[in-house]
């Protein structure tokens, strides 16, 4: 199977990059920021320095370029990246006792803090709650989360960017999504199974 | 649903591998869902939370965040430059005599640094096995290029990462925090020293010192209870990673003195 397109564009923009042409690196910065700042944020569950984590990836990128070769997707060696950025500055504010386990949802939700009743007919409130749950999983929990459900990647490319074997991923994305049940099922968003 | 619908309920790990259709027997997967209301409801549980984690909004493009970006990277490109100076690409012949050169270096310091770590952070114990001497290929994680090069000593990531965790971490560990995978890193990548080798005797030790440091902005330090696990983290260890261990001992300990004194 050929790879995607915009795979290829971007594997194109990178060696236009590595041949110094800095506005091909500006569109890889446009195309992927929202994705990458948003991974950043939902892993630390903070604004502001997902941002600034953001930033760092893309410059670590830029500082790796030279040895960037399409052997895989571009995108799993950006989520590597981030990946091990957010770990990093969640393990660094763990070391520094600053680590927060606020919701990034909570200041948005404000409106719903009762616990709604349990229904069959849940989608409308799992839309609206369901990163209040995910900000409340494991690290390794929310981020095979994160790269499956809102980036796409398949279960081979989710071993690639986290360094397990594709059974790995398997039995991790399970216990991932019963974990986000359970805290949604505690939340009264969706009903005991 | 029938008694033996009950006794048969198909796992979670089934089911959530079925709905990404990475299943391995989908066929009798979608023929006990027909029949057995609760797996089914497991199913719809998690293609709901897909569809509500995939359908969420994301942060919009912003221009301001690409300009950042920009400029970081220009910056870095102008302040990059002046570090070692000039550099001459070494004649074919010397390539290898100085990566292995190189690669011992790297291992030997890195033993040293590992040990520093566990003195400056001491409580417990690494639980990492001996470092062995292997010379790898630049990407030996295979991420950017090259498969594991044979030889390379999986006891050195047994316990550090999940006991079925792949050598795929390498490279991106590469920029990792001081922790006990700093000697991963240090066997990693040992190609790209050669230059950094070659300069090392036009150098003074003030010289290196001080570019460390102008390397790091000093805010990303405020936050750092010991500025030599930053300079871990950050970009500088092909730097570092050149010295003997003596030398590299002293900058590490005159790093930590001179950027905390500010």
């Amino acid at each position: 199977m050929g790879k995607p397109m915009t795979d290829e564009q971007d594997w194109e923009l990178v060696k236009r990059a590595q041949d110094g042409d800095m506005q091909a690196f500006s569109r890889l910065v446009e195309r992927y920021q929202s994705a990458v700042i948003h991974f950043c944020e939902r892993m630390l569950g903070q604004r502001n320095q997902g941002e600034d984590l953001a930033q760092e990836c893309f410059v670590r990128v830029y500082r790796h370029l030279h040895r960037l070769t399409p052997q895989a997707r571009f995108t799993t060696v950006l989520f590597g990246i981030a990946r091990n950025l957010t770990l990093n500055a969640l393990r660094d504010a763990k070391r520094r006792g600053q680590h927060q386990s606020v919701s990034l949802d909570e200041a948005f939700y404000l409106h719903s803090s009762e616990p709604s009743p349990v229904s069959r007919t849940y989608s409308s409130e799992l839309n609206a709650r369901i990163h209040q749950a995910l900000d409340r999983l494991r690290p390794d929990h929310k981020e095979i989360l994160l790269l499956r459900e809102f980036e796409g990647f398949d279960y081979e490319e989710l071993a690639r960017v986290l360094g397990c074997k594709k059974g790995t991923v398997k039995s991790r994305l399970a216990r991932a999504r019963e974990a986000l049940r359970q805290e949604l099922t505690t939340m009264g968003v969706v009903p005991n199974e | 649903m029938n008694d033996k619908d009950m006794e048969n309920h198909l796992d979670y790990e089934t089911l959530s591998a079925f709905v990404d259709n990475e299943a391995n027997d989908a066929q009798h997967i979608e023929s006990h869902l027909k029949d057995c209301a609760s797996c089914r409801n497991t199913v719809d549980t998690i293609r709901a939370m897909h569809v509500a984690l995939h359908n969420a909004p994301r942060p919009e493009t912003n221009r301001a965040f690409t300009e950042k970006v920009m400029a970081r990277v220009a910056a870095e490109e102008t302040a990059a430059t002046p570090l070692f100076g000039h550099r001459t690409p070494l004649r074919r012949y010397q390539r290898p005599v100085y990566a292995l050169a190189a690669t011992v270096l790297v291992l030997i310091a890195g033993g040293w640094l590992f040990q520093a770590y566990l003195d400056v952070y001491s409580g417990e114990s690494p639980a990492i096995g001996p470092i062995t001497l292997v010379e790898t290929e630049s990407d030996p994680a295979g991420h950017l290029g090259s498969d594991l090069p044979e030889g390379l000593d999986a006891s050195l990531f047994a316990d550090t990462f999940q006991t079925d965790s792949t050598y795929s971490d390498v490279w991106y560990y590469e920029d990792a925090y001081l922790d006990d995978d700093t000697t991963l890193l240090l066997a990693s990548d040992p190609g790209g020293y050669d230059q950094v080798l070659e300069y090392l005797d036009e150098i003074s030790f003030d010289e290196l010192l001080m570019a460390v440091a102008a390397n790091i902005p000093k805010e990303s330090l405020e936050s750092y209870e010991y500025p030599s696990a930053y300079l871990a983290q950050a970009d500088v260890w092909e730097d570092l990673m050149a010295l003997d261990e003596d030398t590299l001992q002293q900058v590490l300990h005159r790093l930590d003195n001179y950027l905390t004194r500010g």
